[in-house]
């Protein structure tokens, strides 16, 4: 199993030290939550973890390759949905059409994941015509179609009603279950305690707590978890 | 007014003679604007999307091309075809290449920078994803593109119609021939001078009615591409 | 791909409207507006096979044209500027073509002058009338500032108006402006926006209008097409192109008079007001 090493990790931006001396060595398997009040890093930490930031200093390895590489094996879903101008059929089988899959591939994938998230029936509509949760499900579904073996979800259910949310948490166990990692940032804590195995706590840009979900939740070691969760339940 | 009149029998009444000239017309422009898109296309894209050095001195390079008059360009492009000129070898002074080359010189910074303008906005809502989904460079611009194509082609019908209107360019480097580089312009040009304003205005008549179904297809294509557009 | 190839065909498709047998000649808008080359050149092409292609300028940028190569023949109508252009080099045979002659047209009912130096020394000695001047380096503009010198007069102030274009353009301001102006008599009598516009003075040996036509030196210009720019040089003096030159009228009015060969017999009688060759 692959390794998740986070070392010496520091943010830096406009003289603002947004991520400090992060420090994880982690088992990359099952679910991770990644929590923290608004603005405590967590959107900056996973796109570190994608590479989509380059570390001020420090450096994040998938077991020995450098988080910039491998992009293709991981699935990254934004916590604003970026919707392409096409049609949703067409959103959804783009990771494909770069790779330059074959068109019958595309086509299939792309028609399965229609069904999994639910969007058959809007396949030809503009996707900016969906609605908040349809372009959330529909951007999940995007990152899935090109069988990654982690997934990064930003916020993934923010705007979702509870149907849609088991819908995406079923398609996230399942994802689990056949092998994959999966990285979550939620303000939801029944969400969290639902699915995730570990916990990374966030606070200011640092990481204060990072243990399994269950010890997490039952007593928090830090008062900033403490306060966080007594303030959030 | 009997001389709008006249025009308008005229246009009713065309002849192969008129005919030659709008399609002559239409050829060099379209030829002309198919050419400068080839190349103002990608670079307006690459200069949206990249920080590449000079970028700034391009831009600015092609904003002060858009300023150019059109007599400067077509002189420009006469001195450069000129048998005296280092072009001049190939001989396309005066034949309607020569007006193709220079109108493809006046369209090619607007669509460059109307393609430029239309690419910036949705690389900054498609950035994170291409990046996240480690889109090679030529794919990028692939997909801009065509997820911009609704203002590429206004880009282009703009740059088309400049073209169509436009008389200082080509009357230098077509030479105004008869049946051979007389488009609508420079015969709108020449039959003014020789006083015979029905027909001038005739042929203003054909010019406003194809910048009409121009700019109706601009609105068009506008409104299609805006289904697609995310309003949030 | 398939836009690049479009474009391609689309670029050669009009490539191909070039022929390969045509000759291109520089000459003055004088002669072009008039309708001569519409009436004269087809007969040349049916007889050749050559096409030729006229680009019709100012006589002095007609003679930029061929100094730079980019014409085969000139046909310009301003003497002294033509034997400069030989005997620079640029140009070989020169022979006579045809001759018409210049007119001051202005305002009908203006004025009334006993003659063109009457007329333009009134101009330039009062502020009631306009004139309005190429001001192209044109064969006729270079014509006017020779009047003036002439007459010892310079014209200078508010009532001389250099606009820098065509014989049209001009008439067509002076039709609009009520003011004078210097015109070849062929652009005049083909010119379709008279307005209130009429001739003032004319008939005078220094109106005199020939044309003449010359082959850019091969010499000079390697790529020029010597031989059929000499096959039209001998059509365009041959008696019967000649004699056609004669026939050619607007309105019924006669607007050029051959000349090429003035001991050659050819069966045309100028207008009584165009001055004799001498
Ligand atoms: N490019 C940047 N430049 C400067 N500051 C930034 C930049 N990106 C993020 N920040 C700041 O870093 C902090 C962490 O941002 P981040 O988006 O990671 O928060 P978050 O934990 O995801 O919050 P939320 O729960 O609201 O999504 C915020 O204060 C944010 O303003
Ligand atoms: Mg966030």
């Amino acid at each position: 199993m692959q390794h998740l090493k986070i070392q010496d990790l520091n943010y830096t931006s406009d003289n603002a030290l947004l991520l400090k001396e992060i420090n994880v060595s982690h088992e990359n398997k099952g679910v991770t939550a990644i929590i923290g009040a608004n603005g405590a890093g967590k959107s900056l930490l996973l796109s570190a973890l994608h590479g989509l930031i380059t570390p001020t200093s420090g450096r994040i390895l998938w077991g020995d390759t450098p988080a910039v590489d491998g992009k293709n094996t991981r699935g990254y879903v934004f916590q604003k949905p970026i919707i392409l101008r096409r049609s949703v059929r067409a959103n959804l089988a783009y990771p494909l059409k770069v790779q330059n899959q074959p068109k019958a591939d595309q086509t299939a994938a792309t028609d399965r994941m229609l069904e999994l998230s639910q969007l058959s029936h809007l396949a030809d509509q503009p996707a900016a015509s969906l609605s908040g949760g349809e372009a959330q499900r529909m951007t999940i579904a995007r990152a899935l179609i090109t069988q990654p073996k982690t997934l990064l979800l930003d916020e993934p259910c923010s705007n979702l009603d509870p149907a849609s949310t088991k819908l995406i948490e079923g398609m996230i166990l399942r994802f689990v279950a056949d092998g994959g990692s999966v990285y979550i940032s939620t303000h939801d804590m029944a969400q969290a305690k639902r699915l995730s195995d570990v916990v990374f706590f966030l606070e200011t840009g640092r990481l204060l707590e990072h243990k399994a979900a269950k010890d997490f939740f039952a007593a928090p070691t830090t008062r900033e978890g403490k306060a966080y969760l007594s303030g959030d339940l | 007014m009997s001389i709008l009149g006249q025009a308008i029998d005229l246009v009713l009444s065309a002849d192969a003679e008129l005919g030659r000239i709008v399609g002559l017309s239409l050829r060099v422009s379209l030829t002309a604007t198919l050419i400068a898109s080839l190349f103002a296309i990608p670079m307006g894209a690459a200069l949206a999307i990249w920080n590449f050095r000079f970028r700034q001195v391009l831009i600015v390079i092609s904003t002060s091309l858009m300023a150019l008059p059109p007599v400067v360009v077509g002189l420009m492009v006469y001195l450069l075809l000129s048998r005296a000129g280092p072009l001049g070898s190939y001989g396309i002074l005066f034949t309607p290449a020569a007006m193709i080359i220079a109108q493809s010189v006046l369209i090619f910074p607007i669509v460059l920078a109307l393609t430029r303008e239309a690419i910036l906005p949705l690389n900054r809502d498609y950035e994170n994803l291409l990046n996240a989904l480690n889109v090679s460079p030529t794919q990028r611009l692939k997909t801009l593109i065509w997820d911009a194509r609704f203002a590429i082609v206004t880009a282009l019908l703009a740059g088309f119609g400049r073209a169509l209107a436009e008389v200082g360019a080509v009357i230098i480097v077509g030479g105004n021939i008869a049946g051979f580089t007389r488009v609508m312009t420079t015969t709108i040009a020449l039959e003014t001078s020789k006083g015979n304003l029905q027909l001038a205005l005739a042929l203003g008549i054909i010019l406003l009615s194809i910048a009409f179904a121009i700019n109706i297809l601009i609105h068009w294509i506008g409104s299609f591409g805006r289904k697609y557009q995310v309003v949030r | 791909m398939r836009f690049i190839t479009a474009c391609c065909f689309l670029l050669f498709s009009t490539m191909t409207f070039a022929e390969d047998k045509f000759i291109t000649i520089a000459s003055t808008t004088s002669t072009q507006n008039s309708g001569l080359y519409d009436y004269l050149l087809p007969q040349f092409t049916k007889e050749t096979g050559i096409d030729v292609r006229v680009v019709a300028v100012g006589t002095g940028q007609a003679i930029k044209i061929a100094k730079n190569g980019d014409a085969d023949v000139l046909l310009v109508h301003h003497r002294s500027s033509e034997d400069a252009f030989v005997a620079d080099g640029f140009g070989i045979d020169r022979r006579d073509v045809m001759y018409n002659d210049f007119v001051l047209v202005g305002p009908k009912d203006k004025a009334n002058f006993e003659n063109l130096e009457a007329a333009l020394t009134t101009f330039s000695s009062s502020n009631d009338y306009t004139f309005v001047s190429r001001g192209d380096d044109s064969g006729t503009h270079k014509r006017e500032r020779e009047l003036w010198a002439a007459f010892n007069l310079s014209p200078q102030g508010d009532w001389y108006r250099e606009i820098g274009a065509g014989m049209g353009a001009a008439l067509n301001m002076s039709a609009s402006i009520e003011a004078y102006t210097l015109s070849d008599r062929g652009t005049w009598l083909s010119f379709g926006n008279k307005g209130n516009l009429d001739i003032v003075a004319q008939g005078e040996d220094m109106l005199f209008n020939p044309y003449g036509i010359i082959l850019v030196n091969p010499a000079k210009h390697p790529h020029v097409k010597i031989d059929m720019a000499r096959q039209f040089s001998d059509w365009i003096i041959s008696d019967r192109t000649q004699s056609i030159i004669g026939e050619f009228t607007l309105n019924g009015m006669q607007l050029f008079c051959p000349n090429a060969n003035p001991e050659q017999n050819i069966d045309v009688i100028c207008p009584s007001s165009v001055p004799k060759v001498d």
